[in-house]
């Protein structure tokens, strides 16, 4: 690490405690609800601080309504009612007798939350998605691989794959791939439809003409049943041209293949991507 | 009662589901994740109505409470943070993860011309700071972190640079080992800020 990079994060530390310095202690007064806004407002004003501001902060800062706590009181309840009832009612299934054929609905096994209002809140993740597709290349995962879903695979549910150069300029369409040189790292965000309480195992290959190869996937952190979020450096030497990226999920109640990107058949929840390797990315 | 107890106690009765408790804890959380998330909106024009902070606020509550609460669980007295300080930096990571996954891109919400980040940057900074070109390419690399770090990462830098936490004390409050924290701090300081800096004018700051 040189000390230039080690100064620059020094200096974004010190920003930091900058900020948080001058955080104004009366608003921590009126939000703790033991000021009324209007008189710190009155104060501020009285030092010249900006009217809009110390409108919109005031707004802010307000304590929020008994109402609103007890709403949410009754909504952590449900969150933990929910993980418990999970836990409770979460089937091994290697444990499963004889396993049914495949399930119609492969969703059936996933942990449904009670308020489904929350995770399709509003329209507005629905509708931010949609005009995501000017930056980034949403795919839903439409053709999952042939075969019935396996237990382990049906016990998750689908996952919306969006993939991200990291060169910033880089547009994609919806209808159009992904373009990336060899070397170049690809943000991978894998956003399931529902939430569920299992650890997910995730991996990734390259496809071309019916030909896979196991690529390096990179998680951060995983929280069962949010969104996924890794990072896939395209190999060097990658032959130019379309490829297709897929990711595949299933809970790692069974060993992973030797080669889990042949046998992907035989996992039900595969999202694919669109790419194009470029020898400079657009 | 050893000084933490009380709140250990309170923070294990909610999460077993205790309506009493979960009423006292929230009673006693809420100024604080409602103080991170209003200074995070503060600074994020767009998004700055009371209808976003209920909802940022909601959110950041229910992060706190799922995975059997473990977040909230980690929480070590022994460690030398305050129940009030741990909770204000969980919330605050967490909200701005909450934001960044909010935004039309997961990332961001359009390509974002540099003179738009300014814009937005100056408004939440000292006039001082508008004058100097140094300082506004750095607040604007304080924006790329906030918009792409994840919690976690969000969590360490803060703890290790922010706060000049040890590794040792970081390690133990993340649940990570010493080395794992060592190799996460090589790695943010040699790939992960690079490229997020990528594009500033920023070696100025970096020789200061």
């Amino acid at each position: 690490m040189t000390e230039q990079d080690d100064a620059l994060a020094r200096a974004l530390a010190e920003l930091e405690r900058a900020d948080r310095a001058e955080r104004e202690p009366a608003w921590d007064e009126v939000v703790h609800g033991r000021r009324p806004a209007a008189d710190v407002v009155e104060q501020l004003r009285a030092q010249g601080h900006d009217e809009a501001e110390l409108t919109r902060t005031a707004a802010l800062m307000t304590p929020l309504s008994e109402e609103f706590e007890a709403s949410l009181v009754e909504r952590l309840l449900e969150v933990r009612g929910a993980e418990a009832e999970a836990e409770a009612t979460e089937v091994d299934p290697t444990s499963a007798a004889a396993p049914e054929p495949a399930p119609a609905e492969p969703e059936a096994a996933v942990v449904q939350r009670p308020d489904r209002a929350w995770w399709q809140r509003g329209g507005t993740i629905a509708a931010g998605l949609v005009a995501a597709a000017a930056v980034l290349l949403l795919v839903l995962p439409r053709d999952p691989d042939p075969g019935p879903p396996t237990p382990s695979g049906a016990r998750l549910p689908e996952h919306e794959l969006w993939l991200q150069p990291s060169s910033a300029e880089v547009r994609s369409t919806r209808d159009e791939p992904v373009v990336v040189a060899p070397g170049e790292t690809l943000s991978v965000l894998l956003r399931p439809a529902t939430r569920y309480s299992t650890t997910p195992r995730v991996w990734a290959c390259l496809e071309r003409d019916s030909a896979r190869q196991r690529v390096e996937l990179t998680l951060g952190p995983i929280t069962p049943g949010l969104t996924i979020e890794g990072s896939v450096v395209i190999p060097e030497g990658l032959a130019v041209g379309d490829w297709t990226l897929l990711t595949a999920i299933d809970d790692g109640a069974a060993p992973l293949p030797e080669d889990p990107c042949v046998t992907l058949g035989s996992v039900a929840r595969v999202q694919r991507a669109p790419l194009q390797v470029s020898d400079s990315p657009r | 009662m050893v000084e933490g107890d009380a709140e250990r106690q309170l923070v294990q009765d909610a999460l077993a589901g205790d309506r009493t408790a979960t009423r006292a804890l929230v009673a006693r959380l809420r100024p604080l994740v409602q103080a991170e998330a209003a200074h995070l909106l503060r600074s994020a024009p767009a998004r700055r109505s009371p209808h976003d902070l209920r909802d940022l606020v909601n959110d950041v509550f229910v992060a706190l409470w799922s995975s059997d609460g473990a977040l909230l669980r980690r929480w070590d007295p022994a460690r030398g943070r305050s129940f009030d300080s741990y909770v204000r930096l969980v919330a605050r990571s967490r909200a701005l993860d909450i934001l960044r996954s909010r935004r039309r891109s997961p990332w961001r919400e359009e390509p974002v011309d540099p003179g738009d980040v300014a814009e937005a940057v100056s408004s939440a900074a000292p006039s001082a700071d508008r004058q100097a070109g140094a300082r506004d390419a750095l607040r604007k690399l304080q924006v790329r972190l906030r918009e792409q770090l994840s919690a976690r990462d969000w969590l360490l830098f803060t703890s290790l640079f922010t706060e000049e936490r040890t590794v040792a004390q970081v390690s133990e409050e993340v649940g990570m080992t010493p080395a794992a924290v060592y190799q996460w701090r090589s790695r943010f300081v040699r790939n992960m800020l690079p490229r997020l800096a990528e594009g500033l004018e920023l070696e100025s700051v970096a020789c200061s």
